[in-house]
């Protein structure tokens, strides 16, 4: 074990200097891009916005766009041989709770990477992104934060009064929140400043956070202090299936490192600053967001562009990894494409930057993540065009900017909100990107629809728990996965059939357009829903969001008899009695439409509202009754088993015909390549 | 020319003239293939037979389809596709000796004659498959030490191709080798049928001894009709999923079995060449 003392206080005296003290020996080479990067006056750092209105909804969003409640500045140091970084915080935190605040809670996300933590004991037994469940505990996978100081203005070193706290379970070895109780507390409106040393050993990547060869993913890296919510600090401990949650606010972030790293941050970058040792300092300022996340490696290659947007030019980074270079125009037009569809049915892109980073080989466990104007993505050297995961990845990350970075749900408490929202989203800007069928895979006549995806990952446990389980209490995490990702974004779907595409895309308009810079929850987002479509959709939210019955509707029977069946059959006109049987199979009660279709190719369309366990829909017709079909326009994307969905008199032979051919030739081809060893 | 290609043409005319012997295999190959996918057939007849949703793996291939389709609990099927393999695996251990008697003596053989050469050999050839499957263990560990190495090169390399590269080397070294061992154990049982060697060992021996000797002309004999298999079978993979539309289903079968014949031809193709060099060099200049 090293020695704390030294590797906290050597460091700091080094960020000191570099700070502050050591001016004299630098050398300003480069000040870039004032563009829309907005200096901060302590006024602006906590005036609130107008209130949100929804009649305001297409006016231009003027700065400061959030309600700042918190000023963060740091001095960070990034020491790339012993991953660590060492850096000093000064916090200033404005009581806007109406109420005297005298405990502040914090975040110390780093120390969930032990093995005796609350996030490493989930991770053993339920597995997380990159890991799966009963995995060896890696000791390349430690990572820790430790704060050496913590002092508050005017109250002195309140170190010692810092206390570990548990919030969510009684796991004593987890200290991923500390909690400080002030001597005297914060009135209301009154601003508190804390100065606060910590020192941070990086885990090998893991969980979106890491380092991996001289690669450097820096995330959840500093103490966050808590947000006041609902009455209380809301402050969760690290889990194996849980994002985030902070109050919006400003950050002044200055990074020291060798001279050779490319960097890429949260906001503009405001300066950087060459020393005479092979360092350099690269200020990096952003206003209106509540996370501070950063990268550096020295083999970045930033490839920069623009897109013009609503709300002015956007300034693209795009952060290359060596050997992805082919999928560095793919990269772009999922972004411009994703900008330019969040463009037009939401709002502009507020800011004025954008950093995409793409992580090196093997640190894909860095990849798919989401920080306010900075997202992280993930590609391999051989992936083909047609198989659009890359895209995916980009869209979806850039759709967090807006159900997550703006609209900045409880991610620890209410995961679907941003997920399975911005899952819905990604499927929509993929289809116009890339069209309907086959937004997913195109590849030599194979096809994925990005919403049979996100349907798949639904249908793979489809009842285990309601969407609005706190992130860390679903079952494991393939059931935090496929519910908050792919059972909301295919509620949605569903949903969007039930009340039409406009009304969806006006409904999550208004939703964002009301809660942006706010931290809503799913009651706003579902009574917006239902203000929107002027529709009482509780029924089907009680049923989707809240509950976990399944939705399985099936045709049981499609039959015609003669009417006059006990004559005999003679020429001429005849009438037929033609039945038609359905049968709700699940407990998910749905009106739903089923088309009928007579031998003569005439339709007719039948509405039941399902609130029974079957109907029997009868028709007496000159014609028989050839096939019957729920849904013929497949907006019920929740029902989990579409073949039973409809029913034929004449055998569809096919589609079976075509698998057993696929599948005959894969048995023979087998055989004969087992046979080279005899 | 070089005598290997000599062979090669030589047994190609022996597998043409000899061609009852490819389509009979064929035929067997094909029929146990289609009781084998029988209950697969059967089972998604019961999920998709009356289904209109089936018809979006007639007009495409939907992926999603396909995946929710083999989710349904009454889709099965897995047991008899991994049996049928294994049966054709024990019919051509069958059948290898009077492949082979059929092809050194160029003659139709009568089925009782057939099948007796194949009861003759079919226990050697059995001793042979385990000496070869002893073999290929060190094959396999070495697949593993490069699987692990490249593993490693993914993971902690910072040019993502090294992992690919290393893999991709070590696994066309490895299959060279596997080809030379199948190439030793070929000529192992030519030298079995056409001497009426008993003992597998022996015949080892001696089939190790004349590989390596005739290594050039043997191996490129074997190699080339191997790469010769392989590319007419990506041809065919290439022709069907870019050229043959959907629901064209008869033209996809055709041009199926069109290159399971093929690959299969190929194979038979290798052992009349074999049997031709063998006749060639072997019988006419006497080896000790």
């Amino acid at each position: 074990m090293r020695s704390r003392a030294f590797s906290v206080l050597l460091p700091l005296l080094a960020v000191a200097a570099a700070s502050g003290l050591g001016l004299a020996a630098r050398q300003e080479t480069q000040t870039t891009r004032p563009a829309r990067a907005v200096k901060l006056t302590p006024q602006q750092q906590t005036a609130p916005p107008a209130a949100p209105s929804p009649t305001a909804a297409s006016a231009p969003l003027q700065r400061p766009f959030s309600v700042r409640v918190v000023a963060y500045q740091i001095d960070a140091r990034l020491n790339p041989s012993r991953k660590t970084i060492d850096a000093v915080e000064t916090l200033r935190y404005h009581n806007l709770t109406g109420q005297p605040l005298d405990t502040f809670p914090f975040h110390l996300y780093l120390n969930a990477f032990q093995p005796q933590s609350t996030f490493m004991t989930e991770v053993n037994q339920m597995g997380t992104r990159g890991t799966g469940s009963g995995s060896a505990w890696n000791p390349a996978h430690f990572g820790s934060i430790t704060v050496s100081s913590f002092q508050v203005e005017g109250m002195g070193d309140l170190t010692g009064q810092m206390r570990f706290i548990h919030p969510d379970d009684a796991n004593a070895n987890d200290r991923t929140v500390f909690e400080v109780k002030l001597p005297h507390p914060v009135p209301p409106n009154e601003w508190v400043t804390f100065h606060i040393a910590f020192h941070d050993q990086l885990p090998e990547v893991m969980e979106r956070t890491g380092y991996k060869r001289d690669f450097f993913m820096v995330g959840q890296w500093f103490p966050k202090v808590g947000v006041w919510w609902q009455g209380a600090w809301n402050c969760h401990q690290f889990h194996a299936n849980s994002e985030f949650f902070a109050d919006f606010g400003t950050y002044l972030v200055r990074i020291t490192l060798p001279s050779n790293y490319v960097v890429g941050a949260v906001g503009d970058e405001i300066s950087t600053v060459q020393d005479l040792h092979g360092s350099k300092t690269v200020t990096f300022q952003a206003a209106d967001v509540h996370d501070f996340a950063w990268t550096a490696s020295p083999h970045f290659r930033d490839v920069e562009d623009s897109w013009a947007g609503s709300a002015g030019l956007v300034h693209i980074h795009l952060l290359m990894s060596p050997g992805h270079e082919s999928s560095t125009a793919r990269y772009l037009h999922a972004l411009k494409g994703a900008m330019a569809y969040f463009d037009r049915a939401y709002d502009p892109y507020p800011y004025d930057t954008i950093t995409v980073v793409d992580p090196p080989n093997g640190a894909m466990d860095a990849g798919g993540m989401e920080y306010p104007t900075l997202i992280t993505a993930g590609t391999t050297w051989w992936v083909p065009a047609g198989i659009r995961e890359p895209e995916m990845v980009v869209v979806h990350e850039f759709g967090h900017q807006y159900w997550y970075g703006m609209v900045a749900t409880n991610e620890f408490e209410d995961a679907w909100l941003d997920e399975g929202i911005n899952s819905y989203s990604e499927v929509k800007v993929m289809d116009a990107l890339y069209g309907h069928g086959h937004s997913m895979i195109d590849f030599h006549g194979l096809t994925l629809d990005d919403a049979e995806e996100q349907r798949l990952s639904y249908l793979s446990l489809p009842d285990t728990d309601p969407l609005t389980r706190f992130a860390w209490q679903f079952m494991n995490s393939n059931a935090y996965g496929a519910i908050s990702y792919g059972k909301t974004a295919t509620v949605l779907l569903t949903l969007e059939g039930m009340i039409g595409r406009q009304t969806m895309q006006r409904a999550l308009r208004t939703y964002f357009l009301r809660y942006r810079f706010t931290h809503p929850t799913g009651a706003d987002f579902l009574s917006t829903i239902n203000q929107v479509a002027d529709r009482n959709l509780d029924p089907y939210f009680d049923q989707a969001v809240s509950g976990t019955s399944i939705l399985d509707y099936e045709v049981l029977s499609v039959d015609w008899s003669r009417v006059d069946w006990w004559t005999p059959r003679r020429k001429g006109r005849q009438l037929y009695d033609d039945t038609v049987l359905i049968h709700r199979k699940g407990d998910f009660v749905l009106p739903v439409r089923v088309r009928i279709r007579f031998d003569d190719g005439k339709t007719v369309d039948a509405q039941w509202n399902g609130r029974d366990r079957w109907v029997r829909l009868s028709y007496v017709r000159p014609d028989r009754v050839v096939s019957a079909e729920i849904d013929p326009g497949h907006e019920v994307w929740l029902d989990r088993d579409m073949f039973n969905n409809s029913r034929t008199t004449d055998f569809q032979g096919l589609a079976i015909g075509k698998l057993a051919v696929y599948c005959q030739f894969l048995d023979q081809w087998a055989a004969q390549l087992l046979s080279w060893l005899t | 020319m070089p005598k290997g290609t000599r062979a090669a043409s030589a047994g190609f005319g022996l597998l043409f003239r000899r061609q009852y012997l490819l389509w009979w295999i064929f035929a067997v190959n094909f029929v146990l293939a289609a009781m084998a996918t029988l209950p697969f057939a059967a089972s998604i007849t019961g999920v998709m037979g009356h289904s209109l949703y089936s018809n979006r793996i007639v007009t495409g291939f939907d992926l999603g389809v396909l995946t929710e389709l083999l989710m349904r609990p009454q889709v099965h099927g897995g047991g008899s596709l991994t049996l049928f393999p294994l049966i054709f695996f024990v019919f051509m251990l069958l059948a290898e000796g009077g492949i082979l008697l059929a092809y050194r003596q160029d003659r139709r053989l009568a089925t009782g004659e057939f099948f007796g050469a194949g009861g003759k050999y079919f226990w050697r050839f059995v001793r042979l498959v385990l000496c070869l499957l002893v073999l290929l263990v060190p094959i396999l560990l070495a697949w593993h030490a490069v699987s692990g190495w490249s593993d490693r090169l993914a993971a902690d390399s910072p040019n993502p191709l090294a992992g690919f590269r290393v893999e991709l080397a070590g696994g066309i070294v490895l299959l060279l080798v596997f080809l030379a061992l199948r190439l030793w154990f070929d000529m192992a049982q030519v030298r079995m049928v056409a001497s009426d060697e008993r003992s597998v060992l022996r015949a080892l021996r001696w089939s190790f001894g004349t590989t390596v000797r005739h290594f050039g002309s043997l191996y490129w004999l074997f190699l080339r009709i191997s790469v010769a298999a392989w590319v007419e079978l990506a041809l065919i993979f290439w022709i069907w999923m870019d050229y043959v539309p959907h629901e064209h289903m008869g033209l996809s079968f055709l041009l199926g079995q069109i290159g399971l014949l093929l690959w299969l031809a190929a194979r038979l193709w290798q052992r009349a060449g074999e049997t031709v060099w063998y006749a060639r060099r072997v019988e006419t200049v006497p080896s000790s």
